[in-house]
């Protein structure tokens, strides 16, 4: 049946093909029956579809068809006698093939399903792109050797080798943009769902753990990592388009000439080898000028922030001048050695080919004295053909690498932020709006700063009840903060535990009961959590007790400005702190930034207006001229009470 | 839907099997032809011809004659010579195969030329070329008799041992024409032994009825030869180029050893459109006439027209080794020649599965073992250009010849089927 390796090969390769097509036609109309996906017809555009795939199949079969009188002036009867059979095969592969996967194609454009991904559609497709591409040079190839011939003048038209041509192209550039445009949508989706993910996994993750991330990681994945990812369209495309078509062009060069393949494989390996190594050197460098370019970056930032400091004082001023100017000539100086290797190796890639070109002119006829003439015009033409594919996957490495590391980087912090995550989230707690007693029994917890240095908190005891004004004091890294995220839930106890009404609660559970305004708390311009819609009265009417209605208004639970100063936003955030309606309400230093006479309304009134509504209030002040208005005062010192006191004359 | 997109596969299908041949009805014609001159008779899968030049009739009216015969005997033969021609060439290339022929016929021997002519002038084509119009015109069967000079080469095997090798020491040869049949047998259905009949001498031609050249052929000097094509990719020109085959059917009338009959066809001065092998045997030796006249050799000079013996010495990577025995495939392989060879494995396959079926046959050959290696295709018959079978799916005839007895056997393609049998059988044509 097979007379050469080749047409086996080619069964072979066709009937897995056959197979792989069938089995995604099996689960396609699987899908279909069980209404995954629907139909969905696409009007004037369908149809415009449908006629122009018909067109081309039809010129496909065309093609195939006049194949042996375009390709060897012949009939199918004399290819049949006289081969290729691997001609015959090939024919008889596609007939089986190409209807098999037009009828794919087909029924998945036209039933639809949400998040399709079809990645061996994309695959083939690419592979199709890619013969085109190469079958245009082949076409060019073998009409030159006939026009070229005086008696044949006329040839190419008249042999039909046009029509082959065209369909080259029409391969390459419908496959191509399929391709694209398929990948841009399932890229698009993929980078969605990391994102989700992340942001999911972030979500769910505990707050002392999220705290320890690193704020460039998050960023780096969220937003630099899967944008890189997005890239891979382009890569993938013209990356795969020109291996295939490469492939293609070996496989035509070694049919002309088998030797002169393998030597001309071996040479452009070399070249290329020769060109990776050269733009490492490159990449190298414009690594090391990009981390200058971070160094200068934070003097421009350095520069922008302490412009009051550097200009006041103009010894501090000049020394900051040398060293941004030592930064910026450090950068100067590494980025006309980027460019200038860059340079070598822009033009070691434009001259690769021309190289490789004069070997087969100046050595071919040496090494191969039977060379053809014909034979050697087609290498060059086929050589100065995939100059330019060659050019552009070497080009295409730096950034297919990129793509892979940024896809390692996301799915590394994806699994890194997985082994932190917290157990899973409950739905939504019923919080007990009725009395409740929080007890803090021999809580300890440590952890590291900044500077690597351990701190420890504890052991705490102490406990907080319903209509309870608590007061919280000390100096600076006396452990009030980690006390109030403890409390809050954030922090996870190292040892003790924490109590409500008796029963050991988790940090959830902690959490749904408070409303808290940290010192470093964040303003969201809209009022996540909280139903604004049937609270509009209420909402006015806190604007204006806070005093701030005449610089901020809600609509649709988004603030008209969050552009105020800090005091005033943080009567803004203890408006949505109210709204939130929770049992217990943490202050840290809230008071700070307003100014004495919204202090002492805020100490005098709100606070006791809380009280009076039953709800606890934990607040971190160093107001002491209020402290006789709490109902509790703990004071603070080196992670332990060192006070506790309750004043029995408050709210009796 | 599915309905739909079932008819349109079904389309598609018979889209791809449409017009992959122009059927042309057979008609039987009559068992024999007797006219002054010419004898045609029917055995069946070839036709037994004899042309005798010594009736007193010109080359023209025996032409004629000849064209009468062979309408009687094939009354399609027009259209199947047609359309053989159209299946070898596109339109556009036939435009330039008669230029071609045009440059080459100046160069024809003028009898020949004569016969050729006034069997045309019997056919209904006239002077009109009409390109695939069942007719053959004057400029038509002129391309059909300088089909090797002007179309395409025959595609052949050619394998001979003689002395201690042969079991009867006489030496013996065996001789495949792989040549394109056509996609209705047209070829096989006119394949022919003819016998050229002079006063002084008689030519065998194992052909075609109305081919005039020689392909295989003898003479009643038992000198045979059999030519093969042996293309260098060199630029063709045909431009006072002679024919080969009908060079080779003068050098058989006019020759009487192995050695003038080598020599006529080596001539310096006689340029030919594509280059070629010939096989020549005589009842003690034969050698393989290697007629390169165009391009370069390995060793950088311009290559010779050289005889080969089984002694000389062979390009570098390729051997032969079987003392008392030659063979040649389709390709130059003496040193210093242009090679063909050894990157062609439509060459390389077949010689060596000659080499290894000759050596299997031991260290000699009888006539029927010799029948057995022209006979190789390992199973059935594969294509020619890949399978390496010296029996493949074109092999249209296999002459097994014994110069020194006239002993003759020949298969023929059956007529009636295009698919070469798994058990080719020989007819035993007596030589008179």
């Amino acid at each position: 049946m097979f007379d050469n390796g080749l047409g086996f090969t080619m069964m072979l390769v066709s009937t897995i093909f056959v197979l792989v097509t069938t089995y995604y036609l099996f689960v396609l109309f699987k899908e279909i029956f069980t209404k995954k996906r629907t139909f969905q017809g696409n009007g004037v555009k369908g149809i415009e579809i449908l006629l122009f795939s018909f067109v081309l199949l039809g010129g496909i079969g065309y093609c195939l068809y006049k194949a042996p009188y375009a390709l060897y002036n012949s009939t199918w009867a004399l290819i049949d006698e006289f081969g290729p059979s691997s001609l015959m095969n090939a024919v008889k592969c596609l007939i089986v093939v190409i209807p098999m996967f037009f009828l794919y194609y087909m029924l998945s454009y036209f039933f639809v399903k949400k998040g399709d991904k079809p990645y061996f559609m994309i695959v083939v497709l690419s592979i199709l792109s890619g013969i085109g591409n190469s079958m245009v040079i082949f076409v060019i190839n073998a009409a030159l050797s006939r026009v070229m011939n005086d008696e044949s003048r006329r040839a190419g038209v008249e042999s039909g080798l046009y029509l082959f041509y065209i369909l080259g192209i029409a391969l390459f550039t419908v496959s191509a943009m399929v391709v694209r445009k398929k990948l841009i949508v399932i890229t698009s989706e993929v980078v969605y769902d990391k994102r989700i993910q992340i942001i999911n996994k972030l979500m769910q993750a505990p707050y002392d753990k999220f705290e320890a991330l690193e704020d460039g990681n998050i960023h780096a994945a969220l937003n630099n990592d899967t944008e890189n990812v997005s890239g891979f369209v382009n890569a993938f495309v013209n990356g795969l388009t020109g291996v295939i078509t490469l492939v293609t062009c070996f496989i035509y060069l070694a049919t002309i000439n088998f030797l002169g393949m393998v030597i001309s494989v071996l040479v452009i390996c070399g070249a290329v080898g020769a060109f990776l190594i050269a733009s490492k050197n490159a990449e190298k460098m414009f690594e090391k000028n990009r981390d200058i370019q971070n160094t200068f970056f934070k003097y421009i930032n350095d520069m922008l922030k302490g412009f009051k400091e550097l200009y006041i004082n103009k010894r501090k001023g000049k020394e900051f001048t040398n060293d941004i100017k030592k930064s910026c000539e450090d950068y100067r100086d590494t980025r006309v050695q980027a460019e200038f290797d860059f340079v070598g190796v822009s033009i070691l890639g434009e001259i690769l080919y021309i190289g490789v070109v004069g070997i087969v002119v100046f050595i071919f006829p040496l090494l191969f004295p039977n060379l053809q003439n014909n034979t050697l015009r087609n290498y060059v033409l086929v050589y100065l053909y995939m100059g330019g594919i060659v050019n552009q996957e070497i080009f295409l490495v730096p950034g297919v690498m990129r793509v892979l590391v940024s896809w390692r980087r996301i799915n590394q912090f994806i699994k890194d932020i997985s082994c932190i995550e917290s157990n899973e989230k409950k739905a939504d707690h019923k919080v007990q709006n009725s009395k409740f007693d929080i007890k803090v029994k021999d809580v300890v917890f440590q952890y590291k700063n900044e500077n690597g240095e351990k701190f420890r908190v504890g052991p705490i005891n102490c406990d907080f009840k319903s209509g309870e004004i608590i007061f919280i004091s000390g100096g600076n890294g006396s452990g009030k903060s980690t006390l109030a995220k403890l409390i809050t839930g954030l922090y996870t106890p190292d040892e003790g535990e924490i109590s409500i009404n008796g029963e050991k609660a988790d940090q959830e559970t902690l959490g749904s009961y408070f409303s808290a305004i940290f010192g470093d708390y964040y303003l969201f311009d809209k009022m996540y959590g909280i139903d604004y819609q049937s609270k509009t009265e209420e909402i006015r009417k806190y604007l204006k007790v806070l005093r701030i209605d005449d610089k901020v208004q809600v609509k649709d639970g988004l603030f008209s400005s969050t552009k105020l100063s800090t005091g005033q936003r943080k009567r803004l955030a203890l408006l949505v702190s109210y709204l939130e309606e929770r049992p217990a309400y943490l202050f840290d230093e809230w008071a700070a930034d307003q100014d004495p006479e919204f202090r002492k309304f805020f100490y005098k009134v709100l606070l006791p207006e809380l009280k009076a509504r039953g709800k606890t209030i934990i607040a971190i002040t160093h107001d002491d001229s209020y402290f006789d208005d709490a109902d509790k005062h703990i004071k603070m010192e080196t992670g332990q009470i060192l006070e506790y006191k309750v004043n029995l004359t408050v709210g009796a | 839907m599915r309905k739909y997109l079932l008819a349109g596969c079904l389309i598609l299908l018979l889209l791809f099997q449409a017009g992959c041949g122009e059927e042309i009805p057979a008609i039987a014609g009559d068992a024999s032809f007797q006219a002054e001159g010419v004898s045609i008779v029917n055995k069946g899968n070839y036709y037994n011809v004899e042309i005798d030049f010594t009736c007193g009739l010109t080359h023209k009216q025996l032409g004629e004659a000849y064209a009468k015969g062979i309408l009687k005997v094939v009354p399609n033969y027009e259209s199947l010579v047609d359309s053989y021609i159209g299946e070898n060439l596109t339109s556009y290339e036939n435009k330039y195969a008669m230029y071609r022929v045009e440059d080459i016929k100046p160069q024809v021997n003028k009898e020949y030329a004569e016969e050729i002519e006034g069997m045309a002038s019997v056919f209904s084509g006239g002077s009109q070329n009409k390109f695939k119009d069942n007719k053959i015109s004057k400029d038509e069967f002129f391309l059909f008799n300088l089909f090797t000079d002007a179309v395409r080469g025959t595609q052949c095997s050619y394998i001979s041992v003689y002395g201690d090798r042969s079991d009867d020491h006489r030496n013996m040869v065996a001789r495949n024409l792989d040549w394109y049949g056509g996609s209705v047998n047209q070829l096989p259905k006119i394949q022919a032994f003819i016998t050229y009949k002079y006063t002084d001498k008689k030519v065998y031609s194992i052909g075609y009825l109305g081919y005039m050249g020689i392909l295989t052929g003898f003479n009643d000097h038992k000198v045979f030869a059999g030519i093969l094509d042996s293309g260098t990719n060199a630029p063709y020109s045909s431009e006072g180029r002679r024919s080969y085959p009908l060079d080779l059917r003068f050098a058989l009338e006019n020759t009487k050893t192995m050695k003038e009959a080598a020599e006529f066809m080596q001539d310096p001065t006689k340029l030919y459109s594509f280059n070629h092998n010939i096989g020549f045997s005589d009842p003690d030796t034969s050698i393989i006439l290697e007629n390169n006249f165009s391009g370069n050799g390995t060793n950088g000079h311009k290559v010779k027209r050289a005889i080969r013996t089984e002694d000389s010495k062979l390009n570098n990577n390729v051997s032969w080794g079987i003392k008392n025995s030659i063979a040649s495939v389709n390709s130059f392989i003496l040193y210093g020649n242009h090679d063909n060879h050894s990157s062609n494995k439509y060459n390389t396959k077949r010689w060596n599965n000659i080499k290894k079926q000759l050596q299997n046959k031991g260290s000699t050959v009888s006539f029927e073992e010799l029948k057995e290696v022209a006979c190789y295709a390992d199973g059935s018959p594969g294509t020619f250009s890949e399978s390496g079978d010296v029996y493949n799916k074109m092999t249209l005839q296999m002459v097994i010849f014994q110069p020194d007895t006239l002993k003759l056997e020949v298969f023929f393609r059956p007529k009636n089927i295009r698919k070469n049998p798994g058990n080719p059988v020989f007819e035993k044509i007596t030589v008179s």
